[in-house]
């Protein structure tokens, strides 16, 4: 390896014959008056001077090229492989031409790779272009991460990326980006288990129903096994989990309404003035019920009210009831009918979904224990909840550091880190929600309290500025849309060589521009212990679930054969007591036999004593 | 003002071009199939040259190489003696191995000075005059006819060679490097390496002077242009020591020269054959082996520069070597 063509204090290319260059690896330039300078390798090339280009003005033919071969001479084999190599940091000036280069060993970059050990960080996967380097690793940097290769678990190659979680302090929250497939989800679950691994309280928010940790993943060696059962626990919003209504504040109670549909200004209104009316804290059935009879008031109209109470046809029951009618429209006759019935709309929407069964009581437990809380819901619901249920732990923290601060004492709340896919629904630019807003705060204010983000989204784009800007440490998956690559570009410290290689990572390969590495590294997301459930291809499954029906009535039917078709409603009652809760009729059992035979499973004769028989095939 | 010049240089252009064809009338109408008559007569026979087969190549060559030498001369600074030229000569085999040697040669260092003052005595005495201009140019032309020379009796030495294929007419190493040829010639003599020289830019006038007087004078180059078919080869003895060949290897109409050894004729065939096959059919006429050791001895100007800029003090680079001329901005 030698350094050709010309130099400056920034970049050089280094040319050889012998090996090929990989993105990113690391080289060491043997210019000894300016201390043998560290680059990084930013961008390859291979090239053949005699193919497939004409020379001079002479075409190569095939013919002689074999010819050529025949005599010894591979021109394939005659081929450069040039580097271009951006310095660490800058040349006092430019490195000589025509000095050598080399493969540093461990020692000389470990400073540089190694920010932290695999006890203390999240072990993610490996540096990419270290491949060389890791023969001389210290032994536990050794096969830590294992990666993925097709459907097939293989060693660790190169220097673990171990992402030091306690630098987060200095610099706060993780955005994760990247197109659909590559590798978001995958990489989140890896830094999952690694934050469970460390016994970190975490929070995700899981509109995909995807992380759950109870699988291992498929034909993972059973040394790289962990289980994480004890570590985690699901919950979802509606089932295990919602909002104790007592508890909201009004400003609460406005967020989640509006997260069910928006609100008018009107509405607005008419919540601050109905919610904990009565000098005390509304449950959901005052509130409601205070609703359902403002807006049977307002239907009936103070005419009518008054003129019922008059008339002395009311019986003692139904006069207090509309006694009640008028004072509530003494109290909120301004209000409209229409927000009224608007708000109620909304409220039972979100009771329909289980919202107020529940509380937040088992997450504030399993967040104290130093769990990972996955809750689930339909994002829309998610959202709903997460504004609540965000609002809620972040205040307990806050609080109890701000005690703490000022010498109070104050129950514990732990630190914890918020982990939620498809970011951009929670925060998006140009327009305000109420998951925006906790998520704005956490963002700039979160890292004070020890509250950190890891926020995960395939439209970077689309997501909130003042959210994405407080990222500073960025994982950036494949991204082939090109306004998505112009926002990376804005908002990491990916150079145009990098961006340019965007589009065409593999899944499970990123760059990571981060603060705390202080310059882009390219890794490779290592192998995910665990699976999510449903990975199962959809079309897989229906070819199962088919196999599985047709099974069981073969099963069942294998016994009565053979079966005459005249003879059929006999042997149907047979059938049907072998498919336990199911019955056939005579029409279907013929319809299942006449698949089966299609598929090649029986076969159908005539029968020798006239009409047709089923039989084995 | 462009256009003036350009009107001006467009009309010279025409009438040169009337003039050559005023020279060239009685001559380019040669009737093709007499000069072949009058050219088996006089001068030598005609030859038809086979492609190879992969498999008869692998059979000729059996364990042994084929080596490619070729040159390459780079000049930095303009006039004399404020100039230097890189000097570097390839031996490549088949085998992907290489022998590279490099000089540098300058007039402003003093044993060059006091080589160059020997070379005019010495001339003097065979009485010819030589300015230190033309010493030099002659002393720096035989210099890399050596180095060569070296890389290629370094090739026999180190490798199993077969055959060795020079850039060039041998006879210019005959004369510009007599020591070093003679040691390669009898070096391959010895080991029985097959020596062949491959001229591009065939420079002889031999051919008119043998067919007939009202001939004389014409190039070779021209007489034989368009008048061997593809793959033909016409064969003539003129140079010491020699065999030469004329040949068209590709579809251009424009023929190449062969040197052989005159000890080795009996293999001129096979040799001819080789070049052929080795030559693309479209091409231009040179074996693509040549092309490549061409290539890969030539250094480019960005890197004469880049070296030049890195090895050499930029004060005394600007000193010595800058000139108004490559300082204008074109
Ligand atoms: N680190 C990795 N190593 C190997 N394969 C990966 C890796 N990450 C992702 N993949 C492959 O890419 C597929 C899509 O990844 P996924 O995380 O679901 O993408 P996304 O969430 O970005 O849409 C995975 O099913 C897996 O096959
Ligand atoms: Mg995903």
């Amino acid at each position: 390896m030698q350094v050709v063509g010309l130099t400056t204090q920034q970049e050089v290319y280094v040319a050889s014959k012998e090996r090929k260059f990989r993105s990113n690896e690391i080289l060491k330039i043997l210019d000894s008056e300016l201390d043998n300078p560290l680059g990084e390798v930013v961008e390859t090339q291979s090239y053949n001077r005699f193919i497939p280009l004409s020379i001079k003005d002479s075409f190569v033919d095939k013919g002689v090229l074999e010819s050529l071969r025949s005599i010894g001479y591979n021109v394939d084999e005659d081929e450069i492989n040039i580097a271009k190599v951006r310095l660490l940091t800058e040349a006092t000036y430019p490195i000589k031409t025509g000095v050598a280069a080399e493969v540093p060993a461990f020692t000389e970059v470990k400073e540089l790779l190694v920010k932290e050990s695999p006890a203390e960080g999240l072990v993610l996967g490996v540096i990419k272009g270290t491949e060389e380097m890791a023969a001389g690793m210290d032994d536990d940097l050794k096969d830590v991460a294992p990666l993925l290769k097709g459907k097939e678990v293989v060693a660790q190659q190169g220097v673990p990326f171990n992402f030091k979680l306690k630098a987060m302090h200095q610099y706060p929250h993780i955005g994760i980006i990247g197109g659909s497939g590559s590798g978001k989800s995958f990489g989140m679950r890896v830094m999952l288990e690694e934050l469970m691994k460390l016994e970190i309280p975490t929070l995700v928010f899981d509109p995909h129903f995807e992380m759950d940790f109870s699988e291992k993943f498929p034909d993972l060696p059973t040394e790289y096994e962990e289980d994480f059962e004890s570590k985690f626990e699901i919950f979802q919003v509606g089932r295990q989990v919602g909002v104790n209504f007592e508890d909201l504040s009004t400003k609460d109670l406005l967020d989640l309404l509006s997260a069910a549909s928006d609100l008018s200004e009107s509405m607005v209104n008419a919540v601050e003035t109905l919610h904990n009316a009565e000098a005390k804290r509304d449950s959901f059935f005052t509130f409601a019920e205070r609703l359902a009879d403002l807006r049977q008031a307002l239907e009936l109209g103070r005419k009518r009210i008054q003129r019922k109470l008059k008339s002395g046809e009311l019986s003692g029951q139904q006069k207090e009831e509309y006694q009640h009618y008028l004072a509530l429209i003494d109290d909120y006759g301004s209000l409209h009918l229409s927000s009224i019935t608007g708000l109620t709309w909304r409220l039972n929407k979100l009771k329909r979904h289980g919202l107020f069964q529940q509380s937040i009581s088992e997450i504030e437990a399993a967040l104290q224990s130093r769990k990972l809380v996955v809750v689930q819901g339909p994002i829309w619901l998610l959202q709903v909840f997460a504004t609540y249920l965000l609002g809620n732990l972040y205040r307990q923290r806050r609080d109890y550091k701000d005690a703490d601060y000022s010498g109070e004492t104050a129950d514990y709340f732990p630190p914890f880190l918020v982990a939620t896919d498809e970011a951009h629904n929670f925060a998006p630019k140009g327009y305000d929600s109420p998951t925006k807003r906790v998520l704005k705060e956490i963002s700039q204010e979160g890292r004070k309290y020890g509250v950190f983000l890891i926020l995960a989204t395939q439209r970077p784009t689309l997501l909130a500025d003042t959210v994405t800007a407080q990222l500073n440490s960025k994982f950036v998956f494949r991204t082939v849309r090109a306004s998505d690559i112009e926002t990376i570009k804005q908002e990491t410290d990916l150079t145009a060589e990098e961006a340019k290689r965007l589009p065409y990572l593999s899944s499970g390969d990123a760059f990571v521009s981060s603060a705390i590495f202080g310059r882009t590294m390219a890794v490779r997301i290592r192998v995910a212990k665990t699976t999510s459930p449903h990975t199962q291809n959809p079309f897989d499954e229906l070819e199962a679930k088919t196999k599985a029906k047709e099974d069981e009535l073969y099963g069942a039917i294998a016994k009565h054969l053979p079966i005459y078709d005249d003879d059929m409603l006999t042997e149907l009652k047979a059938v049907n007591k072998e498919l336990e809760g199911k019955m056939l009729s005579r029409n279907q059992l013929q319809d299942r036999l006449e698949t089966l035979v299609e598929r090649g499973r029986l076969k159908k004769e005539d029968s020798p004593l006239g009409g047709t028989v089923y039989n084995l095939g | 003002m462009l256009g003036e010049v350009a009107t001006k240089l467009k009309k010279n252009l025409i009438s040169f071009n009337k003039r050559l064809q005023d020279r060239y009338k009685g001559e380019v109408d040669f009737d093709k199939q007499d000069l072949r008559e009058r050219l088996h007569h006089k001068v030598g026979k005609f030859t038809l040259l086979e492609r190879l087969s992969n498999q008869r190549l692998r059979d000729w060559l059996a364990k042994e190489v084929v080596v490619g030498v070729d040159g390459s001369l780079n000049k930095v600074g303009v006039n004399f003696p404020h100039y230097l030229y890189l000097l570097q000569a390839l031996a490549k085999s088949t085998a992907q191995e290489d022998i590279l040697a490099a000089e540098v040669f300058c007039p402003l260092l003093a044993e060059v000075e006091a080589e160059i003052e020997q070379f005019r005595v010495q001339q003097q005495q065979e009485g010819k005059r030589y300015s230190q201009q033309e010493a030099a140019t002659k002393l720096r032309t035989s210099l890399l006819a050596k180095l060569e020379l070296q890389v290629a009796i370094q090739a026999i030495q180190k490798w199993p060679v077969k055959l060795i294929m020079m850039d060039g007419s041998l006879i210019r190493y005959r004369i510009e490097a007599k020591d070093s040829w003679q040691q390669l010639r009898e070096l391959a003599l010895e080991k029985g390496v097959l020596l062949v020289g491959v001229i591009e830019e065939i420079a002889t006038k031999e051919l008119g002077t043998r067919l007939s007087s009202d001939l004389e004078g014409i190039y070779d180059r021209e007489l034989l242009f368009g008048v061997l078919e593809v793959g033909e080869m016409l064969e003539l003895e003129f140079k010491l020591g020699l065999k030469t060949a004329f040949l068209r290897p590709s579809q251009d109409p424009q023929v190449i020269g062969l040197d052989i050894l005159k000890e080795q004729q009996d293999k001129l065939k096979i040799m001819a054959d080789l070049i052929q096959t080795l030559t693309p059919k479209s091409g231009r006429g040179i074996p693509l082996w040549l092309d490549i050791v061409d290539n890969e001895v030539r250094i480019s100007k960005q890197m004469v520069e880049s070296l030049v800029d890195s090895y050499l003090d930029p004060q005394l680079k600007r000193r010595l070597f800058a000139s108004k001329r490559q300082e204008r901005i074109y």
